[in-house]
Order: structure tokens, then C-alpha cells, then sequence
């Protein structure tokens, strides 16, 4: 049997049959669990936002209106309660992450040892941290724009339609940010200039 | 194509979205600017450093059974309630039909009663009865012509 389109299960699942949701969610549950987990770092709240993100989407299925795609639609339901969520984790802890100052060296030691091609940067996993806590200290317009550009492979067109902003902010948000990352990246250095992004 | 253009257009050119005219003025302006250049480079190896930290989650098998145990599967099923108000609307809509159509029969009889109604058809029936004699004297003399012609040759 040929394979349904999203859009077709969600007429179908309108329709009463509502079995068929558990396909979409088979369809999406593992890209969306990375992208919460990428946000949160934390496996509960990820298994938790995961099941609030796919319940909503459910209860909302008769508002999807076909303009966008349905994962666009389901991203943004997923960012947003994304948003939300770390808003609501702002106000009772300041960082997610506890590294100290030598391993913000090490990264950088390590970075600046290698020629920079492609193929040479492997990241240890104490740098992946260090580089992990600067995208999450990231204001957070900018860090969603990082999240969904460059770990999720979303296109600054993509994005613009998940968050409902105009494109050239997106662009906009997306230079700032890796212009932010950037100088983080070479202030964590002693004087700074070793690192050549 | 000015520096800040490209610069804000960079991301957007790497993900492939930007093309025709406007990318090869990208490409023309990457090759003759090395600060442009250099950006876009930063932009390819933070890809590649970010994407490195990506966590790949997967969610359990369960997952999607817990889901479908949390979720209402009637809250897009047509309820009986529902059926039998449809069905009413189409009883309604059909006695509507009747007796509009009915009024529109009675109109009709009413019409063919009326003194009107007969003057009318008697009219249509004498113009329709003098219109056939007029062509029954075309056709004989036509006729009387013909066979006037035929016993001249005989």
C-alpha cells in the first residue's frame, strides 16, 4: 500500500479515524524528541513536552489548514511550548550547565590545534558541553533560530514559516548569532585571536 | 550587490533557498570579496562544530501508544446525537422541497383557470390554425402549377 501523505491521514483522522494518528505520531516522535532535547537537556522534560507537544497537536488537528506543511505546523506548536518552557525554567535556575574555566580552555586549545578543515574538527565530549552552554545562554530568539538552523537543518526560509517571522529577520537573528557565538568563542581565550572561526 | 546584503543572505544561500539572478550576484560578490568570503566560511565551520553537539534523542516504543492512550479518539467521530440532528436537518430540507413544490403546481393550476389564461391559448390556437391554412394555399398552388406544366408536355 502506497504511503499516505501527512495531509491525507489528518483528512482521514477528521473524518473518525482517529487510529490513524498514531501513525504521525511514529513519523515525528524521533526528530521531535532531538529537538526537545537539544532545548531542555534533560530526558524527563523532554518524554514530558514530547507527550504535551503530540496531545495538542491532536486536540488542534481541525485548525491545520493545509497552508503549511504539517511538520511546519507541528514545529511551531513544538517551539512554542519549547519557548515557553524554558522561559518558565529561567525564572527558577540560571544555567542548565555547570562546567568550570579549564575545560573552556581545553575547547579552545583543542580547536586552535586543528588545521579548521571539515573533516579535522572532532569535538571532544567536555568541548561539546562548553560549546552546548554557550547556544543555551544564547538570548533566546537567537538560540531557537541556532537550534533549528544548524542542529535541525531547517532552512532560514523554513524557519521563518515555524516561527511566523519575516525571513530577513530570521537571516538577521542567524548573523547575529554566530556573530555572538564568535566573540564568546574568542573571549573565552586568554587574549583572544588563537581561535579562527 | 553591497557587502551587508550578502552578509545578512549568507545562511540562506548555504541552505541552498537562494537562486537565479540574485545567487550568481552572491557568487560574483564571494569571489571578489574576501571579508564576505571569510564570513561564509565561519558560517560552513560553526555547521559543522555546532552539529557535532547535536543529541540524537529517540523516544520509546511505547511513546506512541501512550499517546494514543491520552488522547480522545472521539473527538473527531461523528456522535449518534450528531447523526440524528444531520438526519433532521435533511427531513426539514426535504418537506421545505414539498412544499415548494406543491406552491409552485398550485400557482401553475390557477394560472391555466384563469379567464387570462384561456384567451391566451385561444389566441396561440387561431394564430397557429391560420398559419397552416395560409401554407396549405401556398402548397396547392403549387401543386395546380405543377400539373398545369406536367398536361402542357402531355
Amino acid at each position: 500500500m502506497e504511503k499516505l501523505k501527512d495531509e491525507e491521514i489528518i483528512a482521514l483522522i477528521l473524518k473518525g479515524k482517529t487510529q490513524l494518528y498514531a501513525e504521525l505520531v511514529l513519523r515525528y516522535q524521533n526528530k521531535l524528541f532531538s529537538t526537545i532535547y537539544n532545548y531542555t537537556h534533560d530526558f524527563e522534560e523532554t518524554r514530558d513536552l514530547g507527550q504535551e507537544i503530540f496531545i495538542k497537536v491532536y486536540n488542534n488537528l481541525h485548525k491545520y489548514n493545509n497552508k503549511a506543511s504539517f511538520s511546519t505546523w507541528l514545529y511551531r506548536i513544538a517551539v512554542n511550548s519549547c519557548i515557553d518552557w524554558t522561559r518558565k525554567k529561567r525564572l527558577t535556575t540560571v544555567s542548565t550547565f555547570e562546567t568550570d574555566e579549564n575545560e573552556e580552555i581545553a575547547i579552545l586549545e583543542h580547536i586552535s590545534d586543528s588545521t579548521f578543515s571539515p573533516e579535522d574538527i572532532l569535538l571532544k565530549e567536555e568541548h561539546k558541553t562548553v560549546l552546548k552552554e554557550m547556544i543555551m545562554d544564547l538570548p533566546e530568539i537567537y538560540k531557537t533560530a541556532v537550534i533549528l538552523y544548524y542542529y535541525e537543518d531547517f532552512s532560514p526560509r523554513e524557519i521563518s514559516d515555524i516561527l511566523n517571522i519575516p525571513k530577513k529577520t530570521i537571516d538577521s537573528r542567524l548573523y547575529r548569532a554566530k556573530d555572538i557565538l564568535k566573540s564568546k568563542i574568542i573571549n573565552m581565550e586568554y587574549g583572544g585571536g588563537a581561535f579562527e572561526l | 550587490m553591497n557587502c551587508n546584503r550578502v552578509k545578512d543572505s549568507l545562511h540562506s544561500y548555504l541552505a541552498g533557498e537562494i537562486e537565479g539572478l540574485e545567487k550568481l550576484l552572491i557568487e560574483e560578490h564571494l569571489k571578489k570579496c574576501n571579508v564576505c568570503k571569510e564570513e561564509l566560511d565561519q558560517i560552513k565551520t560553526m555547521k559543522i562544530l555546532l552539529k557535532g553537539c547535536r543529541e540524537n534523542v529517540l523516544a520509546s516504543q511505547s511513546f506512541a501508544i501512550k499517546i494514543m492512550a491520552n488522547i480522545d479518539l472521539e473527538r473527531y467521530h461523528i456522535s449518534q446525537k450528531k447523526a440524528v440532528y444531520n438526519l433532521k436537518n435533511i427531513g426539514v430540507s426535504l418537506v421545505c422541497a414539498g412544499i415548494m413544490l406543491f406552491m409552485l403546481s398550485s400557482n401553475l393550476q390557477v394560472f391555466m383557470d384563469s379567464p387570462k389564461a384561456m384567451s391566451f391559448i385561444d389566441k396561440s390556437v387561431i394564430q397557429i390554425s391560420g398559419r397552416i391554412m395560409e401554407l396549405d394555399g401556398i402548397t396547392g398552388r403549387i401543386e395546380n402549377k405543377l400539373y398545369g406544366g406536367l398536361k402542357d408536355e402531355l
